[in-house]
C-alpha cells in the first residue's frame, strides 16, 4: 500500500513540475492580490489589534494567511479538476482498479494534492519574505501542518465534487459557485470584526464557511499559536468531506456507474 | 480446472436500464476467450466488473478465487487494456509504466520495463512524452503496461484499435503466446480475424450468453459476423 501511495505522490509532483503554467498560474494569483490589491486596499481599511496579532499590522500582512489558503483552495481545486479530466480520459481507470483499497487511493490522492499545496504556499512565503512581508521564523514551520491540514480539508472537498461533477464543462459552476463564494465570504481578506460592523448579515455568512476557519488556523500558526475552535472544525470538515468522497465514489453506485460504465 | 474468473448470479443496472441479470460466466485457468456482441450487449460492462471498476447489485465476482466484494487483493493478478487509452500524457513513458508498476506494489520495476519496452519495440522510447507517441506505440505501451505486474488473468478491449497490420498481428500472437503459457485471456472484439480456431467464444447478446463455443465450432468468421457480432447492417 505504501508503494502505492508513494506512486500517486510522484504522480502529482512531476504533473505539477510539468504543467509550469500552473505553477506559475498558482504564484500569480496571490501575488497579485498581495502586492496590487493589498496596495489599494491598505488605505482603505483599517485594522485594529485582534489576535493573534500583538500590535498593529499591514494590510499585506493580514491578507497573508488567506492568500496561502487561496493557493490551496485553488491547488485543491486544480487537482478536482485533474480527477475530472482523468475520468474523461480514461487514465483514472487505472487508479481505481489498483488492487489496494478504494479509500486508500483516494487517501493517497489527498496527501499527493496537500504537499503540492505546501509546495506552493512555501514559494509565496519565501517571496513575500523578500519584499519585506514576515513572520517570525517558529511560524513558518508551525504554519506547515497547518497548510497540510488545510490541503486535506479543501483537497477532501475537491474529491467530492470531482465525484459529483459529470462532465468537465461543468467545472466553470465550480469556479462560481464554489471557490469564489468560499475565498471573499472568509476571513481572508477582512477580519470579521469588521464585517460584523458594515454587513451583519454576509458576516453571518463567513462564520458558518469552513474556509473561514482554515484560513484562522493558518493565520495564528504564522504566529506560533493554535486555534482550537479552528483546528476542531478543520478536522471535523476534512473527514466529513472525505466521508462523503468515498460514498461518491462508490464503485456501487449509479452516477459513477454511469462515469466508468 | 481451477476457474481464473467467475462470475455468479450477478445483477447490474445503470439506474433504470439492466444491462446484466442474474448472468453467470467462468473462465477456465490458461483459456483464450473472445467476448463478442454488438455495441450495448454488455461486454464493456464484463469488463469492469471483473476489472473491479464496477461492483454488482447482486451476485459475486471471484478473480483467482478472490472475492472482488471484499477484498481488491484479486486484482493483482489482472492486467487490462482498456478500449480508451488510460496513459498519462503528461508523463513520459518509462514515468508512466513506473507510476502503474507503484499502483501495483511493484517495488523495483526497472529490469521489468526495460524488458517489456523492448518486447513490444518501444526501448529507446523511455524519456519520450507519451503525448508524442503515435496511436499505434501509444497501444503497445497499454499492452506492455497492462503485462508488466506479469498478471495470471488479461482482460482486452479492443486491444488492436488504432494498429497498422503488422503490429496487430504481433499483438495477436503474442496474446494467444500468453495465453498457452498459462495466462487467462479475456478479448473484447468486433474483429473476427483476430480469433483462431480453438479460441473460446461467447457471443453476448442483451446481458445474456447467446452462444458460446469454439470459434470454428460455432461457425467460424463468416457465421459469426453474419449473425451476431454486429456486423450485419443496421436498420436506419
Amino acid at each position: 500500500m505504501m508503494t502505492c501511495l508513494k506512486a500517486i505522490i510522484i504522480r502529482e509532483l512531476l504533473r505539477f513540475l510539468h504543467q509550469r503554467e500552473r505553477f506559475l498560474a498558482a504564484l500569480v494569483r496571490p501575488l497579485v492580490w498581495l502586492f496590487i490589491f493589498g496596495a489599494g486596499f491598505r488605505a482603505a481599511l483599517g485594522l485594529s489589534i485582534i489576535p493573534p496579532y500583538e500590535t498593529y499590522i499591514r494590510y499585506e500582512t493580514y491578507i497573508v494567511p488567506g492568500l496561502c489558503a487561496m493557493i490551496v483552495l485553488f491547488n485543491a481545486m486544480q487537482s478536482s479538476l485533474s480527477m475530472v479530466y482523468d475520468r474523461e480520459m480514461g487514465s483514472m481507470r487505472l487508479l481505481l482498479t489498483a488492487p489496494v483499497p478504494r479509500w486508500w487511493i483516494l487517501l493517497a490522492k489527498l496527501l499527493a494534492s496537500a504537499f503540492v499545496s505546501i509546495l506552493q504556499c512555501v514559494v509565496f512565503l519565501a517571496i513575500a519574505w523578500v519584499f519585506d512581508i514576515r513572520m517570525q521564523w517558529g511560524g513558518y514551520l508551525a504554519v506547515l501542518p497547518a497548510l497540510f491540514l488545510v490541503g486535506l480539508m479543501l483537497g477532501a472537498m475537491g474529491l467530492f465534487l470531482s465525484a459529483m461533477i459529470t462532465r468537465l464543462q461543468n467545472f466553470a459552476g465550480v469556479m462560481n459557485f464554489v471557490i469564489f463564494p468560499m475565498f471573499f465570504l472568509s476571513t481572508a481578506l477582512y477580519p470579521l470584526w469588521q464585517m460584523q460592523e458594515n454587513a451583519p448579515y454576509i458576516a453571518s455568512v463567513v462564520v458558518w464557511n469552513p474556509f473561514t476557519y482554515a484560513v484562522e488556523l493558518i493565520r495564528f500558526a504564522l504566529y506560533q499559536r493554535l486555534e482550537p475552535i479552528a483546528l476542531s472544525i478543520v478536522c471535523v470538515c476534512t473527514v466529513w468531506f472525505f466521508l462523503l468522497s468515498l460514498w461518491g465514489y462508490d464503485p456501487t453506485k449509479p452516477f459513477l456507474r454511469a462515469k466508468v460504465g | 480446472m481451477t476457474k481464473a474468473v467467475v462470475l455468479e448470479d450477478v445483477d447490474l443496472s445503470y439506474g433504470p436500464r439492466t444491462v446484466l441479470s442474474q448472468f453467470s460466466l467462468r473462465l477456465d485457468e490458461g483459456s483464450f476467450t473472445a467476448l463478442l456482441g454488438p455495441n450495448g450487449a454488455g461486454k464493456s460492462t464484463i469488463f469492469n466488473l471483473i476489472a473491479g471498476l464496477l461492483l454488482p447489485d447482486r451476485g459475486d465476482v471471484r478473480v483467482m478465487g478472490q472475492s472482488l466484494m471484499t477484498s481488491r487483493a484479486g486484482l493483482r493478478d489482472v492486467g487490462m487494456v482498456f478500449q480508451q487509452s488510460a496513459l498519462d500524457i503528461e508523463l513520459s513513458v518509462a514515468q508512466n509504466l513506473r507510476y502503474f508498476a507503484g499502483l501495483h506494489g511493484i517495488k523495483k520495476p526497472a529490469d521489468r520495463i526495460e524488458k517489456l519496452l523492448a518486447q513490444f519495440g518501444l526501448e529507446g522510447r523511455e524519456r519520450s512524452s507519451v503525448r508524442d507517441l503515435n496511436g499505434g506505440h501509444r497501444r503497445r505501451l497499454e499492452i506492455a503496461r497492462a503485462l508488466l505486474p506479469s498478471p495470471k488473468i488479461l482482460l482486452l478491449d479492443e486491444p488492436t484499435t488504432g494498429l497498422d497490420p503488422a503490429s496487430k498481428q504481433a499483438i495477436v500472437d503474442e496474446v494467444h503466446a500468453m495465453s498457452a503459457h498459462g495466462v487467462t485471456v479475456l478479448w473484447i472484439t468486433h474483429l473476427l480475424d483476430e480469433l483462431w480456431a480453438e479460441d473460446d467464444v461467447i457471443v453476448l447478446q442483451s446481458g445474456q450468453i447467446a452462444s458460446r463455443g469454439g470459434f470454428a465450432e460455432l461457425g467460424g468468421a463468416e457465421e459469426l459476423s453474419r449473425h451476431y457480432a454486429g456486423h450485419e447492417r443496421p436498420q436506419l
